[in-house]
């Protein structure tokens, strides 16, 4: 959050972080830029070439659908991976575990792959003893429903808030 | 300073091995059968001259959506500016070359850096740099060799998704500072914790004008050392960092930090050992400090990829002690009060051991990953705050912790700089906006002179119950930023560059590369020799000050002034023969129309790695000759030919006419 307020004084200061070289976005952005917002379990399935980049990709399968007008299995990239003898290793990278229920926040790139925004920004582990309750993709503290921190930018937000929250950020940016 | 160095140990010193076999800096670290932490490092003896060439991919750039003035052979050419602040450092083997363009076929690697404008970046991502690998390691190896390397760029440039702020221009600062971070990813560097180039973001204290610290210098040097011995010139330390039960501790940060200069830094390995190499000579204090939780968008801590295990899929973290992840910040020997600490003595060509560390873990670390903004012209800037003589500078620092969720400065938080040159104007913490704190900081006026003799200032953030060290927070200058205020053609093809601040060791750079100082007229006029351009090509034209200052500080990107070459009609080659011999060596001969070439600044490319330029020769400016060897089975075109010299960029995929004979 905090680069955002900052831009006000600084232009594009914050806009970089390197590394991965991020951008920091706020949930409404990401509710607003993501092609589709779902909730559901991951399954890992084949690395491939896209380009001289590999991906991993892994099947969604969407239990709630808060954006987009996908189908129940969602196809979902991510940079990197062992392929062909060769292993490829791109910092900052989430890494899915198998069969965990997320939230994800999906950008469809113009050639075709579903990425999560933000690189994990747009990742939420959804907690399996608590429905209700989110991890912030850092692996950091939860967010639960009475709130939670999560960590450096902490948002405070339950699953069923998040849900709303995003409904009517994209009411709003309709 | 009595007190302290009165205190400085004087431990058993041995004369140091030659060979730097622990990985002191951060590597992407693989553990073998055996234990053995082996780093991912390009082979040189599989490079030609040791240098890794990068390729820019010749399409996929949507320069519509740049910056007003920008344009991709801007990009091209802070690229190999960016690249070339690496091939400086002398005391390690491994260069950067330029490639040439490479058409993206959308299959094709080269076999160096291979730099990819994406649409496969989100938003929210601006750039990311990857490492190739094999999937297995051999076993005997001594490292694990990267067999490619990549830096991908977004198809739509930066600014545009997200922040709604306009697209971060090709000169910009931290565009470049970026530029020159992400090539350090792509030899094998990883995040550094001393606030160098290869810090993140968030700690960074890079500029322009001096983008590397003796940290980078260190990490480069010591994975690719070259003839010289850079170890038997600086000095080492070793030790162990624990928790105060006895565990080891996996990923501590530990640096030693001068209060006159850079800190030099490592990380442990998971039984709490750590070893730095390349500290200059000098006196330092070291200190652990818990590596930062992972920040917005970041998976681990520092944004660290962790070391794999033999097996290739389990990493190891930083230890945890029932839970307890973090850990109080600690100087040697186990003092949490900086006063409390040894100054140490690290002698050239030495190794100084048992610089051992306990330490208290914590839940959290509430207060992290600080960066300070400069302030030098009523404008924030990305880069440290300049403290010039003992009037008070402003410093302004944002990070984690140190803003309550009321909006107040963080109970018990204070700052103080480490040693006794600067101090803080007692009373001018305040909350400036949000997260943002600042204060007033100023150098004693008995320390002036110290304080401005070298760059990096060092600060700590504490807090209640916790102190956060920032290394390279302020940078002592003894001068105010240069600027460039007019660029004028003086007819005879020189150019004359007028400002303020101009110092004997000014660079004039346009788009990044550096112009030839013909006269050093004044302190405000400059007569220089631009690099090469195409026909009405503009140019942004900056000033960069030895002491790591720019003109980009006292003037917005958007308002750096620019320098129009004359019209000279559009270049054009024509090449013969027709096509490279597959399998053998070519000599190509090109022959130009409008266009200088110039030897030793004329680079030639033919778009792939397959194919290797032995030799450039330049015959006159329109006229050269190249001798390329092709891999066999490889069919490469002539006229896949691109030549750059200075700013121009000659090649088919740009537009330009490239004919064969």
């Amino acid at each position: 959050m905090r680069c955002l307020q900052f831009l006000v004084l600084v232009g594009v200061v914050c806009a970089l972080a390197s590394a991965s070289t991020l951008q920091h976005l706020t949930l409404k952005e990401m509710a607003l830029q993501s092609t589709d917002v779902v909730r559901g379990h991951v399954q890992r399935g084949k690395t491939a070439w896209h380009g001289s980049q590999i991906f991993t990709h892994y099947s969604v399968f969407v239990s709630d659908r808060w954006k987009g007008n996908g189908g129940q299995v969602m196809d979902l990239a991510l940079a990197g991976g062992v392929l062909d003898g060769r292993r490829q290793t791109w910092a900052g990278t989430p890494d899915l575990v198998e069969g965990r229920e997320y939230v994800l926040f999906l950008w469809h790139s113009p050639s075709g792959l579903n990425l999560i925004i933000g690189l994990s920004q747009g990742l939420f582990a959804v907690d399996a003893a608590n429905s209700d309750a989110l991890q912030a993709s850092t692996s950091e503290p939860m967010v639960d429903g009475s709130g939670a921190v999560m960590t450096a930018d902490p948002m405070r937000m339950s699953l069923g808030e998040m849900h709303n929250y995003v409904k009517q950020a994209i009411a709003e940016g309709r | 300073m009595m007190r302290l160095f009165g205190r400085i140990a004087v431990g058993a010193t041995v004369l140091l091995a030659l060979s730097a076999n622990a990985p002191a800096y951060y590597y992407y670290v693989h553990f073998d059968q055996n234990g053995n932490a082996l780093p991912a490092k390009w082979d040189l003896t599989t490079l030609s001259n040791d240098t890794v060439y990068f390729y820019v991919a010749d399409s996929g750039l949507n320069t519509a959506k740049m910056a007003p003035g920008d344009g991709y052979e801007a990009l091209v050419s802070e690229l190999r500016a960016a690249a070339n602040v690496w091939n400086g450092v002398g005391s390690t083997q491994i260069r950067i070359g330029y490639g040439g363009l490479f058409h993206d076929s959308g299959t094709d690697s080269n076999a160096g850096i291979n730099v990819d404008f994406s649409d496969t970046i989100p938003p929210g991502l601006l750039a990311y740099s990857g490492v190739d690998t094999p999937a297995t390691l051999n076993p005997g190896a001594t490292f694990v060799p990267i067999t490619a390397s990549h830096l991908v760029l977004p198809a739509v440039p930066y600014g545009l998704a997200g922040s709604g702020g306009p697209p971060l221009a090709s000169w910009s600062e931290l565009f470049f500072t970026t530029l020159v971070h992400e090539f350090g990813h792509n030899l094998g560097l990883q995040h550094s914790t001393t606030s160098a180039a290869m810090s993140t973001y968030y700690t960074s204290g890079a500029t322009k004008a001096a983008p590397l610290s003796a940290d980078d210098i260190a990490g480069v040097s010591l994975l690719y050392p070259a003839a010289g011995n850079f170890i038997a010139k600086n000095g080492s330390i070793t030790g162990k960092v624990t928790f105060t039960d006895g565990t080891p501790i996996n990923l501590a940060g530990v640096a030693a930090i001068s209060m006159n200069g850079d800190a030099v830094g490592a990380m442990t390995l998971p039984d709490g050992t750590y070893r730095i190499d390349g500290i200059p000579p000098g006196y330092y204090f070291v200190y652990a400090q818990a590596l930062a939780p992972p920040q917005d968008g970041e998976l681990t801590n520092q944004n660290i990829i962790y070391p794999l295990a033999a097996d290739g899929v389990t990493s190891f973290g930083p230890t945890c002690d029932a839970g307890m992840c973090y850990f109080q910040t600690t100087f040697y020997p186990n003092a949490t009060d900086w006063t409390f600490a040894a100054g140490l003595e690290v002698p050239e060509g030495t190794l100084t051991p048992g610089i051992n560390i306990q330490v208290s873990p914590r839940a959290a670390m509430p207060v992290n990953s600080i960066r300070t903004f400069g302030y030098p012209n009523g404008f924030p800037i990305a880069s440290p705050p300049l403290v010039i003589t003992g009037a008070p500078q402003t410093l302004l620092l944002d990070g984690n912790g140190i803003v309550n969720e009321s909006g107040q400065v963080s109970p018990g938080l204070s700052i103080e700089p480490l040693g006794w040159l600067l101090y803080i104007t007692p009373g001018t913490t305040e909350v400036y906006q949000q997260s943002f704190v600042t204060v007033e900081i100023q150098a004693y006026a008995e320390s002036v002179v110290h304080v401005v003799q070298n760059g990096a200032r060092h600060i700590l953030v504490h807090s209640s119950d916790n102190t956060y060290v920032l290394p390279a927070a302020v940078r002592g200058v003894s001068g105010s930023p240069p600027s460039v205020t007019a660029v004028q053609a003086l007819g005879d093809g020189t150019v004359m560059v007028t400002g303020t601040n101009f110092t004997d060791g000014t660079r004039i750079v346009f788009d990044g590369i550096p112009a030839m100082i013909v006269n050093a007229v004044s302190d405000s006029q400059l007569i220089v020799q631009p690099p090469v351009a195409d026909t009405s090509f503009a140019a942004h034209v900056e000033a960069l000050n030895p002491d790591g200052q720019s003109s980009l500080y006292v003037s917005q990107d958007a308002d750096v002034v620019t320098y129009t070459f004359p019209d000279s009609g559009p270049p054009s080659i024509t090449v013969s023969p027709g096509a490279l011999t597959a399998g053998g060596s070519t000599t190509v001969d090109v022959i130009g129309t409008n266009t200088n070439f110039v030897q030793g600044q004329t680079y030639v490319g033919f778009g792939t790695s397959n194919a290797a330029i032995t030799n450039v020769n330049v015959l006159g400016p329109g006229h050269l000759q190249a001798t390329v060897t092709t891999a066999g089975g490889t069919s490469v075109p002539a006229t896949a030919i691109n030549v750059t010299t200075g700013l121009s960029v000659i090649s088919q995929a740009l537009g330009d006419s490239v004919t064969g004979n």
